[in-house]
């Protein structure tokens, strides 16, 4: 019994190492955004209807989706700025800018999620923020 | 003997008149008397249309700079290429660190023909192979609005070059080269609103100095135009945006205006790099130029990526 506890351990930290690659980690975290994005973009773009529910759940996703990246120091690692990543060196420059550019998405975020939007130009009010913090993000920590 | 001396002569002859042919050649060629006499009065309010779409703030603002402070063109930002490192310039109003003490003509000498008021020709770091092919009055506007900008202290300070491309005066026989105010591409009877985005792209836009392929000696490979390229500055590649293949031929316009607007892709990836800050200036424009850069995308010569 005690061996396969230790057996079980070992085997959970061999997984924890091996996703805890923080390059594809994330990665994984951005891909999930941009799920998310594919749902409610269109809406926000005026190219799918609005409905407040389908919004709402979407918003939610992204927040857990946003607190999941919180810990920066895990995700973005002194190193991990060279091998298959777009991270620019500018993020280990001024970490501190960095961890602000962060916390402005998911701020708005959170914004969104309290703000519960009830129609397109409630949502597109809090949405606007949301893709600009994408875009300011990538511009000084993304090389494209 | 004498033949040896008339050899010596002969060749001296040579060299001095290649010098002479050099020194010609290699003039800056500033804008003739009838485009400068365009240069009206301008107006600042469409002068700010202008400054947007010429792209000023992506290299003489603080980089990431936003809001307001994309206004304050205090220059420093570097560029590494293979010729060295390019610093962009104070193009702030200050007089001495700035371009305060610049006339009209100045700015459009400058924007259109890379040649500083002193005479000396800039590096095409400065995208003066694009402004070319602007509208003088465009430039006139630029000017009356460039003149409500704050002025800011501080020189940015000299490029950092390697030899022999710290010898300016050889840009003269690369301006022969490179240097034409006309159209890239060749559209046929294009509507009127493909004619907009093509001055758009073009011209201030300068959207083919990184889109478009160079050659050995940094000249634009127009026959690949916006077929995409390895980055001059910078690490990576640069995106094709043609129809041809790998470029964005699934894109309908509608979908090129978003993503100038918004940032966004039509898969919902926000573009980063220096595109973010081009995206920041698309922002500003009117839609109506946001989809004439589209329909004018839409409609020049497919490439297959020319990296």
């Amino acid at each position: 019994m005690k061996l396969f506890v230790l057996a079980a351990a070992a085997l959970s930290l061999t997984v924890a190492s091996v996703s805890a690659d923080p390059i594809e980690q994330r990665k994984k975290n951005m891909e999930e955004r941009r799920d998310v994005l594919r749902i409610i973009g269109p809406v926000a773009q005026g190219n799918a209807d609005f409905d407040a529910a389908v919004v709402a759940d979407a918003l939610a996703r992204l927040d857990a989706n946003a607190k999941a990246a919180a810990d920066v120091e895990a995700l973005w690692p002194e190193g991990s700025g060279s091998g298959d990543t777009k991270a620019t060196a500018a993020i280990w420059t001024d970490f501190d800018a960095f961890k602000a550019e962060n916390g402005k998405y998911e701020q708005a975020v959170a914004a969104a999620v309290a703000a519960a939007p009830q129609d397109l130009a409630a949502f597109q009010a809090v949405f606007g923020p949301i893709g600009a913090s994408c875009g300011s993000c990538h511009e000084n920590y993304r090389s494209k | 003997m004498a033949s040896l001396r008339k050899l010596a002569l002969a060749g001296a002859a040579l060299v001095a008149a290649g010098g002479v042919a050099f020194w010609l050649l290699t003039q800056p060629d500033r804008l003739d008397a009838a485009a400068l006499a365009s240069l009206g009065a301008g107006d600042a309010t469409r002068g700010e249309q202008v400054f947007w779409a010429s792209g000023c703030a992506s290299c003489h603002a603080a980089p990431g700079a936003s809001g307001q402070d994309r206004l304050v063109l205090a220059g420093g930002e570097r560029f590494a290429t293979p010729f060295g490192t390019f610093v962009a310039p104070n193009i702030s109003q200050h007089e001495s660190d700035g371009i305060g003490r610049w006339s009209a003509q100045d700015l459009a000498n400058a924007m259109m023909r890379g040649v500083s008021p002193d005479g000396r020709h800039y590096y095409p770091a400065f995208p003066y192979t694009s402004y070319a092919r602007m509208r003088v009055e465009d430039v006139a506007d630029l000017y009356a609005f460039m003149q409500t900008l704050p002025a800011v202290e501080g020189d940015a300070g000299p490029h950092e070059l390697r030899f022999p491309f710290t010898l300016r005066r050889g840009l003269g026989l690369w301006k022969l080269l490179n240097l034409d105010p006309e159209p890239a591409v060749a559209l046929d009877n294009p509507s009127q609103q493909v004619a907009r985005g093509q001055y758009l792209v073009e011209g201030p836009g300068h959207c083919g100095e990184c889109h478009t392929p160079r050659n050995a000696i940094g000249g634009l490979d127009k026959g690949r135009w916006l077929a995409g390229a390895a980055a001059f500055e910078g690490q990576g590649n640069i995106d094709n945006i043609t129809a041809g293949e790998g470029g964005i031929g699934d894109w309908s316009e509608a979908e090129i205006a978003a993503l100038l607007e918004s940032g966004f892709t039509p898969d919902f990836d926000s573009v980063g790099g220096s595109m973010a800050s081009v995206v920041r200036n698309m922002a500003q424009l009117p839609a109506s130029d946001r989809e004439a850069i589209a329909a004018y995308l839409k409609a020049i010569p497919a490439h297959p990526n020319a990296y």
